[in-house]
């Protein structure tokens, strides 16, 4: 059995947030309804590529990270904006258990739709909306991308050199980040009705879910009266030196390739210094401890990386590991696809054939359950690949019916 | 509002370091109750800094406190016999245990999940590990900026110039992007508990979820085997893009962007005008010209955010419908108006402080039934608590104590 076959998602999720969530539940047998329009086709299908075969190749169905975000969910066109479509949309509710969307604020409410609302159809309605700045307070009109709640959330701020430009995150990590909040609230809100019957309202902020994982520099701030600072690759808490990224020997037609080393203990710098040949400089005053190696971190740094310069990164982290010092390359996706043994062991990128674009291989699942264990079972729907099964075998809609919705506008 | 919270009623067992701390606060700030096993000498996570007063101390990590919101602590010595059997105990009225342990080190012992299992049928054990319990790296060793490093995400993380180093986000993220997965695995085997008739084991590797939490870079790479380049404050890409962070008057960074919307542009003009620098911006034409001059616009939107304020970019620009942003720092969101006005800090107070100290709240606001956070616990603040609802004196507790068992 999957484990939550039994549970139905209305998914007004696009772009990346929304569908993360709704991919983690889908992976799980839950049956996930994408409701999409072509005047709110998910950016996911048009803007976000890549389309390996280009934009248009095969209309809606042409990209390849819609395809990544969207396997095991279903398609249904629906434009919402269409009056016709609310009896359908109403219809759905009462069959369904949760209602996920990541627009701004105000999106549903101008289709008509409130929590109340919903909660008059289906009593137990789970509904989560996931807008940056939620659906409350001053900023609640606030447009976010996943950039955008980065930087405000800290999170920005808090990578890269000091006194340099905050480096950020080079991807919208609060997406992925979003999308893991708002299925842990569904899940939550789904053990709640079991036990207690009732549905709820969950006005999730993808800025507080980056705000709350800032937690102990806000802490710090109020407590010791310190300032947030960014640490390069440096790391106080816990203390650890060395803790960096070095370079080593170009690979893969001259790209930079570097290697990460953290010794968080007096042990792993003795294993360090011996498989590293026990150099000279190892023994010198300025790195006889965890305090005195923090203070001459430059320095330490320095000799470090002429070490690691005119080595290969993948050796570098085998012969450390094997003398059990924390290291690991700065892998890129070659790396993971193609030469990590441990991702290939734990079957991490599944091969899966797209009716239109062919067999690529995909983010794998994670969460591995040893009874009711997930996985892809599909690849992402084609564009309102089930409007008909939706409207037909779960509604019971006769033909005149759909036919009408369509001559109105309602179903593209 | 009934009081009530979501979690109510779940028991949860945890005996987890950084990687899965997170999980389990997750859990205890929305009602679950989450049991902290330590060691008698505390966890290892309450050596963590920063310190209150910078006085390292097992009650002073603020890392400590962050991470262990509202859960409860006992103490338990596994090496111990009878410390062994008070786990057996605990864990037979334990809907879930929260575990880091090195793979196998529990069966070892005997206290592994089948031992648990055998009482407690419905149990549902979620392990955390690096790597995994088995396989090439299992006996790796770990730590955030190597998984950070390992998973790609530190690849896509940096600056234009690519002699700088790219760049760990601080920090200890890949510890909870692994959470993250734990509880939603957690929440899933327990949906399934009624139907499946028993709970079941939920084997989280930390390297492979920070692995599919990379974002483009594994979509590139998947279609049409193209790396991404990294680029300062913004997307990693496999092509250059457009600069989109400066520096403002402040001191802070915004991030601004072009645009083809020519309302938005002739806005932007008027706050040129307004900052004394029209004729910067009066030479450029239409969208098409703005974008084949690019270079040198982004070179005029430099010198406008330099006399202007982060924050009023931002609120400007999304009076205006952009997505622009002031670079924050996490400390800013403590007075802010928006944060106040959603309730979204929880003040705790502290022995030995005079002034409650505010905690970010759970990242998802339930509105009929929200959680809410309690200090973190003293190490084995709960022992006579937690031991006494198993029956056992405070005579036993002292036999407990001077056996070393707890």
């Amino acid at each position: 059995m999957l484990p939550l076959q039994d549970v139905r998602v209305l998914d007004f999720g696009w772009a990346m947030a929304g569908p993360q969530c709704t991919r983690l539940l889908a992976d799980f047998g839950a049956e996930v309804i994408k409701i999409e329009s072509e005047e709110r086709p998910d950016l996911g299908r048009v803007s976000f590529g890549p389309h390996p075969f280009g934009q248009d190749a095969f209309g809606f169905d042409s990209s390849g990270y819609f395809n990544n975000f969207n396997r095991n969910k279903k398609s249904l066109n629906l434009n919402m904006q269409r009056p016709e479509a609310s009896g359908v949309f109403r219809d759905l509710l009462a069959v369904s258990d949760v209602v996920v969307e990541n627009y701004s604020a105000g999106v549903l409410e101008k289709w008509g739709w409130t929590y109340e609302m919903m909660k008059a159809v289906k009593s137990d309605i789970i509904y989560v909306s996931m807008a940056g700045p939620g659906h409350s307070g001053p900023y609640r009109d606030y447009r976010t991308f996943g950039p955008t709640v980065q930087a405000l959330s800290g999170l920005t701020y808090l990578s890269g050199f000091p006194g340099e430009r905050p480096a950020g995150w080079g991807f919208s990590y609060m997406d992925h980040t979003g999308g893991y909040h708002a299925a842990i609230a569904v899940l939550m809100a789904l053990y709640q009705r079991k036990q207690r019957g009732y549905g709820e309202y969950i006005d999730l902020s993808q800025i507080e879910g980056g705000i709350t994982q800032t937690g102990t520099a806000i802490l710090d701030y109020q407590v010791n009266g310190r300032p947030s600072a960014p640490q390069g690759n440096r790391s106080n808490h816990p203390a650890a030196a060395p803790h960096g990224v070095y370079r080593c020997v170009d690979e893969y037609g001259g790209r930079d390739r570097w290697v990460a080393i953290a010794c968080y203990t007096e042990d792993q710098w003795a294993a360090f210094v011996s498989a590293s040949g026990s150099p000279e400089w190892a023994s010198d005053d300025r790195f006889d401890s965890m305090l005195s190696r923090r203070e001459n971190q430059d320095d330490l740094d320095a000799l470090i990386e002429a070490w690691t310069r005119p080595q290969l990164a993948h050796d570098v982290m085998h012969l450390l590991q094997k003398a059990g010092v924390p290291a690991g390359v700065v892998q890129n996706h070659k790396d993971l696809t193609e030469r990590d043994e441990q991702l290939a062991h734990r079957r991490m990128f599944p091969r899966v054939v797209h009716p239109k674009l062919g067999e690529f291989p995909m983010d794998g699942q994670p969460i591995n359950l040893s009874e009711t264990p997930g996985g892809i079972r599909r690849h992402g729907p084609l564009w309102g690949e089930h409007t008909g099964s939706i409207l037909g075998d779960l509604l019971g809609y006769d033909a005149a019916t759909i036919e009408t919705l369509a001559a109105a506008g309602a179903l593209r | 509002m009934s009081g009530e919270r979501p979690l109510d009623g779940l028991r949860v067992l945890e005996l987890a370091d950084e990687q899965a701390e997170w999980a389990g606060k997750l859990l205890a700030d929305m009602g679950a109750d989450v049991i902290k096993v330590e060691s008698p000498g505390g966890a290892t996570t309450r050596r963590i800094g920063p310190f209150v007063g910078d006085v390292p101390d097992p009650e002073r990590s603020l890392n400590f406190w962050h991470y262990n919101t509202s859960k409860r602590s006992v103490t338990l010595d596994l090496a111990t016999r009878q410390g062994r059997a008070l786990w057996l105990e605990l864990a037979a009225r334990a809907d879930v245990v929260l575990e880091t342990a090195v793979p196998g080190a529990l069966d070892a012992l005997g206290i592994g999940y089948e031992a648990l299992a055998l009482t407690n049928p419905g149990l549902v054990m979620t392990s955390v590990t690096p790597w995994g319990p088995d396989g090439p790296y299992a006996g790796f060793v770990s730590g955030d900026l190597i998984q950070m490093a390992m998973s790609g995400i530190i690849n896509s993380c940096g600056y234009d110039e690519h002699d700088i180093p790219p760049v760990r986000p601080g920090a200890n993220h890949s510890h909870h992007i692994a959470s993250h997965h734990a509880v939603i695995g957690t929440l899933i085997a327990l949906y399934a508990r009624d139907a499946l008739g028993k709970g079941q084991r939920v084997d989280i590797a930390v390297h492979d979820c920070a692995s599919v939490c990379v974002e483009f870079a594994a979509t590139h790479w998947f279609y049409t085997q193209r790396f991404v380049e990294r680029q300062t404050g913004r997307h990693a890409y496999p092509q250059i893009t457009a600069r989109s962070s400066f520096l403002a008057r402040d001191g802070h960074y915004a991030s601004m962007s072009q645009t083809r919307d020519e309302r938005v542009w002739r806005e932007i003009v008027r706050w040129a005008h307004e900052a004394g620098l029209g004729e910067l911006f009066d030479q450029f034409g239409d969208a098409t010209d703005r974008f084949a001059r690019g270079s040198e616009v982004l070179g005029a939107y430099e010198a406008l955010v330099a006399e202007m304020d982060s924050e009023e970019i931002w609120h400007r620009g999304q009076e205006l419908g952009m997505t622009w942003a002031a670079v924050r720092q996490p400390e800013d969101w403590l007075d802010d108006p928006h944060a106040i006005a959603r309730g979204f800090f929880h003040p705790i107070e502290h022995e030995g402080l005079a002034e409650p100290v505010y905690y970010p709240g759970p990242p998802y606001a339930f509105t009929a039934h929200p959680g809410r956070l309690t200090r973190a616990p003293h190490l084995g603040e709960h022992n006579a608590e937690v031991y006494g609802a198993l029956g056992y004196s405070a005579a036993d507790l002292t036999a407990f104590r001077e056996a070393g068992a707890i």
